[in-house]
């Protein structure tokens, strides 16, 4: 998870143009200034690419913080490999 | 290089930090689409001069799709800049595209775009209810929707003076696995390639619209068209590396526009036009001929000849004796290339980037018409830094991939070919099948009767509750006040008797659109407020707000109240939905900072007549709570 959360953070400070050093697990997207769904889909797309999974939508428009989203991706990935 | 790099690098430029020429050609390159994207956005507010170092050509480029395209036009900005063009971008915001093109007064035609690219998806020209069982059907229904899109994207063409591109769509595996029989799915195949073929020939010689074959493009790209998640909950037509994909061609057809196709090419010749060393090897000791690695380099030679052809200038420049250089092309068998080919050989010791700048001066061209293909990393770098406007194509590696890397940049592209008939082009003129559009100057009003619109608009049921709830949270462009109602909220909004939660339903020729606006009203006996309204953009300039503002207004006046009150809190994004109110007699009471509260005397709107457009029909249906 704190592997995830590492490699989510700068991908989350790229689509938002918020400083990486300000996202932590408890950031919440919506405060995020130029979230929205478009950067939400700009996301899902890098984070897709980045960890090699494919998210399930219904999930992910759901999750409210960076923690969260960090964890599912942990999920999709021990879901991907087989477990 | 990262892609944290790369965006530090951004950063810089847009802090005034100075030009970064290379910036763009690395940024260009690089693989992760997404990436590419956030730099284009961040690039949007610099002037390009600043990032390129030296004065670029301007463009207005409008880009006009009926699905979601946003993160397309950063991808554009970065292809365009790192071709040394400095363009104006217009994304449409509706996603009509006929409406658009067809419209004198839409935006698109307001902006007044040199270049016009027009993005479609299958569902453009598949209708959503296509009965693979009726395959003639569908094949007389699609193709009629080519020539449409055709007759529509030409009219613009000759309206606007603009320069369309249009491209061939590819279609989803999910519409190809509908079918299940082998006969059926060839013939689905064939219907696809006829339908295609209608735009491919536009593009061969309709004034002013020119075609990209992006699904044959595409056959060389690995992965599904589309997102199936992204294309259900947004809409977006095209997965990010398709997206990319599109971004460079239509960059490079941006190129074409204004003439920047080079014009010259210069080529090494020691591992470049053959294998080895010719001064160490000797003209027999050369890889060049049938077999692997020769047969590349003769694949090289090839494709230099066909860009010859087709009116590029060749150059040699090489380092070596020139002496030896035309002994070699005398009396290698395998030569493609011949010394009459040429307009220059430049074979001797002097820097390359020196003997092309004579060369230039020589032919009356500019530097900045060349490419320079060369194997050597150290040459290539040299130019590159000492002359930034000669493109450089290093053709190291692998001598298999060198002609393609070579044509693959689209340097050289032209509009059309530079013989006689390059000129003659046609309006476009379908037998028959042309569509009411283009038969006369197109009005939006016959646009939209042409869709029969029909609009249901009445109190939430239970079951729209959660749609409108997430349609408010979505939308960021039409909504009045960008502070969306819950789902718990709204649900309690509609079924309370003090307030009025409306939804609004579309449906057109097509299909259903579905719910696609609505209103949360809160309403006392004198007074009804309007807390929010939102609209998808999916139904942009339909007037289907104007339709729900009516109906309210008809509510309120009912129930006997005077006065309808409206909230509008701009958003930095939804000025889109700014113009509503006013645009519909309301009155400004109050500003407070972003807030404006609009007031409409209801005895007098009461005596007004409908703001419901004319091609909009109500549907009266009830719908039971």
């Amino acid at each position: 998870m704190t592997k995830h959360l590492t490699a989510l953070i700068p991908l989350v400070a790229r689509v938002t143009d918020a400083s990486a050093d300000r996202i932590g697990p408890d950031t919440r997207f919506e405060g995020l200034g130029s979230w929205g769904s478009l950067a939400a889909m700009r996301l899902l797309a890098s984070v897709e690419r980045e960890f090699r999974i494919r998210m399930d939508l219904r999930r992910y428009v759901a999750l409210a913080t960076v923690g969260d989203l960090a964890g599912e991706i942990a999920d999709r990935q021990l879901a991907g490999s087989g477990r | 290089m990262s892609g944290d790099e790369l965006l530090e690098r951004v950063r810089v430029c847009r802090a005034g930090g100075g030009a970064d020429p290379g910036l763009l050609r690395e940024l260009a390159a690089h693989a992760d689409p997404g990436l590419v994207g956030e730099a284009g956005r961040r690039l949007a507010d610099v002037p390009a001069r600043d990032v390129l170092g030296a004065e670029p050509r301007g463009l207005r480029v409008a880009v006009a799709g009926s699905f979601t395209c946003d993160d397309v036009v950063p991808l554009l900005r970065v292809a365009l800049l790192a071709m040394g063009i400095d363009p104006v971008l217009h994304l449409c915001r509706s996603a009509e595209v006929d409406l658009e093109l067809a419209d004198a007064r839409s935006e698109l035609a307001a902006f007044a775009p040199d270049v016009t690219l027009v993005l479609r998806e299958a569902a453009d020209l598949l209708p959503a209810d296509w009965d693979p069982a009726d395959l003639a059907g569908l094949r007389d229904r699609a193709l009629d929707r080519a020539h449409d899109l055709v007759a529509s994207a030409a009219a613009f063409a000759d309206r606007s003076g603009s320069a369309v591109l249009v491209h061939t769509v590819p279609l989803p595996a999910l519409e190809l696995r509908t079918v299940i029989t082998y006969r059926g799915a060839a013939s689905l195949g064939r219907i696809w390639r006829e339908v295609n073929t209608v735009l491919l020939d536009a593009g061969v010689d309709v004034d002013g619209l020119y075609a990209l074959d992006l699904e044959a493009q595409l056959v060389d790209a690995a992965g599904p068209v589309r997102h199936e998640g992204r294309h259900r909950f947004g809409r977006y037509g095209w997965a990010p590396y398709v997206e990319r994909a599109y971004a460079r061609e239509a960059a490079t057809f941006c190129s074409a526009v204004l003439g920047m196709g080079r014009k010259l090419l210069a080529l090494d010749l020691d591992g470049t036009l053959w294998g080895g060393v010719l001064g160490d090897d000797g003209v027999e000791g050369v890889e060049l001929g049938r077999l692997y690695p020769g047969n590349c380099y003769a694949d090289t030679q090839r494709r230099a000849r066909s860009l010859r052809r087709q009116g590029v200038l060749l150059a040699v420049a090489s380092k070596n004796d020139r002496a030896v250089v035309d002994d070699a092309f005398a009396r290698h068998p395998e030569m493609v290339l011949r010394p009459d080919d040429f307009v220059a050989v430049l074979a001797d010791w002097q820097p390359k980037g020196a003997n092309l700048v004579g060369l230039a001066a020589e032919l009356n061209l500019a530097t900045s018409s060349f490419v320079l293909a060369d194997d050597s990393p150290a040459e290539c770098s040299l130019v590159r830094r000492l002359h930034p406007e000669i493109a450089v194509e290093e053709l190291h590696g692998d001598p298999a991939e060198h002609a393609l890397r070579l044509l693959e940049s689209g340097h050289f592209t032209q509009l059309a070919p530079t013989s006689t008939d390059a000129g003659r082009t046609r309006l476009y003129r379908d037998r028959g099948r042309r569509s009411r559009l283009a038969q006369r100057l197109p009005e939006r009003e016959d646009y939209l009767r042409d869709l029969e619109i029909r609009v249901r608009c009445g109190p939430t049921g239970t079951f729209e509750v959660p749609r409108l709830a997430q349609l408010a949270r979505r939308t960021n462009q039409f909504t009045t006040t960008g502070v969306p109602h819950d789902e718990s909220r709204t649900r309690w909004m509609a079924e309370s008797d003090d307030h009025l939660v409306l939804a609004v339903e579309v449906w057109d020729r097509v299909g259903s659109e579905g719910v696609v606006a609505g209103a949360w009203i809160q309403r006392r006996p004198a007074v009804w407020l309007l807390e929010n309204l939102v609209m998808s953009c999916r139904v942009m300039a339909r007037g289907v707000e104007h339709t729900l503002v009516q109906q309210i207004v008809e509510h309120a006046v009912a129930a006997g109240a005077s006065t309808l009150r409206a909230d509008f809190v701009a958003t930095g994004r939804n000025g889109p939905a700014a113009g509503l109110y006013p645009g519909l007699g309301f009155v400004p009471v109050s500003v407070d900072g972003t807030r404006t509260v609009y007031e409409l005397d209801l005895a007098h709107a009461a005596g007004l007549p409908s703001s419901t457009p004319d091609w909009i029909t109500l549907d009266t249906l009830e719908q039971s709570r």
